[in-house]
């Protein structure tokens, strides 16, 4: 323990006393994982807002006939289907009370009469069957009904947001693995310069028996302090930036759009850079070490 | 303490740098080798600290076979040695106390600890008024000390040199030589690589070494 303490110790020595070569390198890394940060965030909010719009509630049932006797009838045999949770008649009357109540710009709708709305019914799906292959099958199962003309939930733009989402996610991947490759790059190029300054102490700590963990575990613990701090100033820059525009602007036009990441995915981010910095790191050494052929051990 | 047993050194596209050497040499002994340039002094010398590894034979430290010594054992080795060199191989930027703090750092011992044996040490060897004066600001034999208190400050079996007093007049030389002899004289196995003819003729009773092209051309001392 008192071994790793006096390591961990060099480390920040190490990291001091280089502070200038890495300032330069922690402004570079802040700004990637800022940038991270921004496309993260977005990310993060777009998933949960086209996960709304593909929640599927409901399914529309639009009707060939207006015969209340035969539409009741038909309702009480639905409702009793395992997947329904509830059922629910709209006359065009209620159809155009429902629109006026839910549109922003109503003068368009007055210039129609009632008559002209559709009648429909609303079938609620139970909470455990709100699945595509279960509504699928339900929309199948009602469309053989005779009294149906088309049972509909909107799939076509269903599958359009979650494709969209997925083009989103598959973007977000490849984004981070180029910033985390840039990441690691910045990393290992700045190890390897700090490592040139320091070569002749490298060789003389390794000439008076220094072994490879004294050498390697003070510059991994530079680099993670170096890491740490440009995630927490990336962080605090994009949270800062996230809560300015939606206390500023987002809110106030009704956009409740931004959701910033909890703890627990900042956490899995912070631990996934410090992964990466300390394997950019080990190589970064390992390399230099390999290379440097004063030090035969 | 140290055995050498059909020593051969070849790198590549080149003659051997030592053919077949054999010798001992026991614990506290004070050895020069001696031979004109590329005879084999610093190959052998390279060999004791592991900084390269033999093409054939065998080298024994402490009864412990160095000739294909893994890379994580080498440290420990070289921590029971001690090694000088002609150009110091000191830290120009940092003060003389911290050069030979660095030889300490490698036992991860405490502040106090490292005190309690650098100072006395600098005191031994006349540069206690230095310590805290950079090593480029110091004469050649100033630094030279600095490097044997690197060397010493471990209380290694073994102290290597390999022409220490290539870059002094004669009275530092001598002072230089006296330093090692007396060491010798404590216990730990010096081994001294010269070619100066006033240092070897320093100390008559030492036992030499001379290599000529890789071979062991005399040995005073045969045993």
């Amino acid at each position: 323990m008192t071994k790793f303490l006096f390591l961990i110790k060099r480390g920040f020595n190490f990291f001091s006393t280089n502070i200038s070569l890495n300032l330069a390198s922690i402004l570079t890394t802040t700004t990637i994982l800022f940038v991270f940060h921004i496309f993260f965030t977005m990310s993060v909010s777009l998933d949960s807002f086209f996960s709304e719009l593909t929640n599927i509630q409901s399914i529309r049932l639009y009707l060939k006939t207006e015969d209340t006797k035969k539409i009741d009838e038909f309702m009480k045999k639905i409702q009793k289907l395992e997947t329904v949770k509830e059922v629910k008649y709209y006359s065009p009357a209620e159809t155009f009370k429902y629109l006026r109540k839910n549109t922003n710009n109503i003068n368009y709708l007055n210039n129609i009469p009632a008559e002209y709305f559709p009648h429909f019914i609303e079938a609620k799906i139970k909470e455990e069957y709100k699945n595509l292959e279960n509504i699928r099958e339900l929309e199948e199962t009602l469309n053989d009904y005779d009294i149906v003309d088309v049972a509909s939930y909107g799939e076509k733009w269903i599958v359009n947001f979650t494709t969209l989402n997925y083009s989103m996610k598959f973007f977000l991947f490849i984004l981070t693995a180029l910033l985390a490759a840039a990441l690691s790059t910045i990393l290992y190029n700045t190890i390897k310069i700090n490592l040139y300054r320091y070569i002749d102490e490298i060789k003389i700590y390794s000439l008076v028996g220094a072994s490879r963990t004294f050498i390697i575990l003070p510059i991994l613990i530079s680099v993670m302090i170096e890491s740490t701090i440009s995630y927490l100033a990336a962080t605090g820059l994009s949270f800062g930036a996230f809560y300015l525009l939606n206390e500023k602007l987002l809110y106030n036009i009704g956009i409740y759009l931004i959701e910033l990441p909890d703890i627990f995915m900042l956490l899995i981010i912070f631990a996934v850079l410090l992964c990466v910095s300390i394997l950019a790191g080990f190589i970064s050494i390992k390399t230099f070490l390999n290379n440097m052929g004063a030090i035969n051990e | 303490m140290i055995k050498v047993y059909n020593l051969s050194v070849a790198f590549l596209g080149e003659k051997k740098a030592l053919d077949n050497v054999s010798f001992k040499i026991p614990k506290g002994e004070f050895v020069y080798i001696t031979g004109e340039s590329g005879a084999g002094k610093t190959t052998l010398l390279r060999l004791f600290y592991a900084d390269i590894l033999p093409s054939r034979g065998i080298v024994l430290i402490s009864n412990k076979d160095i000739s294909n010594i893994t890379k994580k054992s080498t440290p420990f080795l070289r921590r029971n040695i001690g090694v000088i060199f002609q150009d110091f191989k000191l830290l120009e930027n940092k003060t003389v106390y911290e050069n030979v703090k660095l030889a300490l750092e490698v036992f991860y011992l405490e502040k106090n600890n490292m005190e309690n044996r650098i100072l006395p040490l600098l005191r031994r060897l006349g540069i206690y008024s230095r310590r805290s004066t950079l090593v480029r600001k110091l004469s050649g034999g100033e630094k030279q000390r600095v490097a044997i208190a690197r060397a010493l400050i471990n209380n290694p079996a073994i102290i290597l040199a390999d022409e220490p007093t290539g870059n002094l007049d004669q009275a530092k030389a001598e002072d230089i030589i006296d330093l090692l002899y007396d060491t010798a004289k404590s216990g730990t196995t010096v081994i001294v690589a010269t070619h100066d003819p006033n240092v070897l003729n320093r100390y008559k009773d030492a036992r030499v070494l001379e290599l000529k092209n890789g071979k062991i051309i005399k040995d005073t001392h045969n045993i």
